[in-house]
């Protein structure tokens, strides 16, 4: 019998990494959106997208837990990012090992995905290809 | 599931499984993405997605549209309960602690709240819930709608700790039902599949916090079908989980105490050992199974863990299966798991996961599996994802069939309205209620029709 004592933990994971990342790329303005190109990168997923990460993909990626890339582990999510952004975008929608499909996120689509996955192996956003 | 000791269980090299899937690859995601259950065995298309952050947007939405719709909670049930070509209406921006009642410990959370968060934020307020279901990833709205449960001979399922619940039905009216307020609608709302409408809040009564210590150990499976009654009786808490091809049986008994926490989490290779001991298993030959299982589970050592009610009464389910749960009569139940375990031996069936068997005190909505006054033995049988799960489940039904047994509604069945009329005296009176709060069929999907309106 185990639990992931979620309390604040991933809260306090997810505000370090957007602090962090924050400092470190420049800002996209708040109305634009993953489909209008060129778009200068920006580090820092919208409140939307942290929302629904931190109630879903932090359950198990905040700890590590049930073998996910933890979101501080950046040299663990290379191979992944490796692979590309359609087949780990496949793999996040279709479920893979143990992580269930769409990671326990009802409400997301593909934008939403595709920058959780950005933020958690510390790339800028619209910086995965 | 608990663990049985790491020295036990892990083995060195697991089997490849051989993907199996239940229907076609899913479509290239677009700009709504298809929808998969937590098994991945169900799916489907939904037109879109609608995510309300606030009753008010919700009741809009239902009262300003006239199309076809289905709640999602986490996905975890196994049952079509969630598929639809309409829209998907998702509760998860409705979650959190809405308000705490000191003085009655009665607690109100967002219908999205998943189980995982209720814990924590009821031992900041020095409560806890007395009773949770084994997987916390669920939302109440979904844990209550198909009356997810424990095991406790004296404790009930999720929704009898429901007081009060805030529903929007799909007219968009908003109701508010207790015991007090339009009490026959709360009593079918408490266990309603998402067929009645959106819940967007649902209170709770609590108890104070509380600590619990499980003791797992192995058990020979005479010992431990012999005893289960008496155990279940004994115990606070008290489950097993027989294992198939063989003579053994792990069990679960878990009781108050005030002793320290000891609970020390899991390392990776504890996490990952139980699916590498069903692959493992499964590679072996099945009448040379029986040995090596005995062998193995009968070297295991007792594990105990010692930590506040919510953190030992659930756990993480790291290997995702498919599962079907059938509630039969208390005094009937041994004997059911006997039956079962005999038919998976006596036709070789090709299983490696064990069973799970525990106790449901009856309660008074319409549509639990334990609803009544009676308690129920609840038995589980699971396969894993990816894997076809339905020759084995339509073997093993006939057998719950046959024992009167009535299906959890999240998990695997085929029962349609005919049969269930016959299992729950209120099943007709919720099948009026439906009609009149939705004549139009809107929550109604192909699942949902042949249950209620079939």
């Amino acid at each position: 019998m185990r639990l992931l004592s979620f309390d604040f933990r991933c809260c306090a994971v997810g505000l370090m990494f957007l602090l962090l990342a924050a400092c470190s790329a420049p800002q996209r303005s708040p109305e634009a959106t993953a489909s209008e190109a060129p778009a200068p990168a920006t580090a820092v997923p919208s409140e939307r997208v942290m929302q629904r990460w931190s109630a879903s993909c932090a359950l198990c990626h905040a700890s590590g837990v049930a073998g996910a890339p933890r979101v501080d582990d950046t040299a663990a999510w290379q191979p992944r990012l490796a692979k590309g952004r359609a087949a780990l975008l496949r793999h996040t929608v279709e479920g893979y090992n143990r992580m269930p499909p769409l990671g326990y996120c009802m409400s997301c689509e593909a934008d939403d995905f595709v920058s959780m996955i950005e933020f958690m192996a510390g790339l800028a956003q619209g910086e995965l290809e | 599931m608990n663990r049985l000791t790491r020295r036990s269980l892990l083995l060195g090299s697991a089997a490849t499984l051989v993907p199996w899937q239940l229907s076609a690859a899913t479509p290239a995601p677009g700009p709504v993405l298809p929808w998969r259950n937590w098994s991945g065995a169900l799916r489907c298309q939904p037109a879109a997605r609608f995510a309300p952050d606030s009753e008010d947007e919700l009741a809009s939405f239902l009262a300003g549209s006239s199309g076809l719709l289905r709640p999602v909670g986490s996905g975890h049930s196994f049952s079509p309960l969630v598929p639809t070509d309409g829209h998907l209406v998702v509760i998860d921006q409705l979650a959190g602690m809405a308000s705490f009642d000191a003085p009655s410990g009665q607690v109100t959370f967002g219908a999205g709240t998943r189980l995982s968060d209720v814990g924590p934020a009821l031992l900041r307020q020095g409560r806890a819930l007395d009773n949770l279901p084994d997987i916390d990833r669920q939302t109440l709205a979904g844990a209550i709608a198909t009356a997810t449960h424990g095991t406790g001979l004296k404790l009930r399922c999720l929704s009898h700790d429901v007081i009060a619940m805030r529903l929007v039905t799909p007219d968009g009216a908003v109701r508010a039902l207790s015991r007090d307020s339009e009490p026959e609608l709360f009593d079918a709302a408490r266990v309603s599949l998402g067929a009645l409408g959106i819940v967007t809040q649902v209170t709770l009564r609590t108890r104070p916090r509380y600590r619990l210590r499980a003791l797992t150990r192995v058990a020979t499976m005479d010992e431990a079908l012999d005893g289960f009654l008496e155990q279940a009786a004994q115990h606070r808490h008290y489950e097993l989980f027989p294992f198939v091809h063989s003579d053994y049986s792990m069990t679960l008994a878990i009781d108050e105490t005030d002793a320290p926490i000891h609970n020390p989490p899991e390392s990776p290779e504890e996490e990952a050992a139980f699916g590498n001991l069903l692959a493992a298993l499964e590679s072996v030959p099945i009448p040379e199974r029986k040995a090596m299982i005995n062998g193995l589970i009968s070297q295991s050592e007792p594990a105990e863990a010692v930590d506040e009610s919510h953190r030992i009464l659930t756990n993480i389910r790291n290997d995702r299966f498919n599962e079907m749960e059938y509630a039969v009569e208390l005094a009937a139940g041994p004997d059911c798991v006997r039956e079962v375990l005999r038919t998976i031996e006596k036709e070789q069936i090709d299983v490696g996961f064990p069973l799970e068997v525990r106790t449901v005190a009856g309660d008074d909505s319409w549509l639990s599996m334990s609803s009544g006054s009676d308690a129920h033995v609840a038995i589980s049988i699971h396969r894993q994802a990816g894997r076809d799960y339905r020759p084995y489940f339509a073997r093993i039904e006939r057998i719950f069939r046959d024992y009167g047994g009535r299906p959890h509604w999240g998990k695997v069945h085929s029962l349609g309205a005919k049969e269930l009329s016959a299992l729950y005296p209120h099943f007709r009176d919720f099948q009026a209620l439906r009609a009149e709060i939705d004549p139009q069929g809107r929550m109604l999907n192909p699942h949902l029709r042949r249950l209620f309106a079939g």
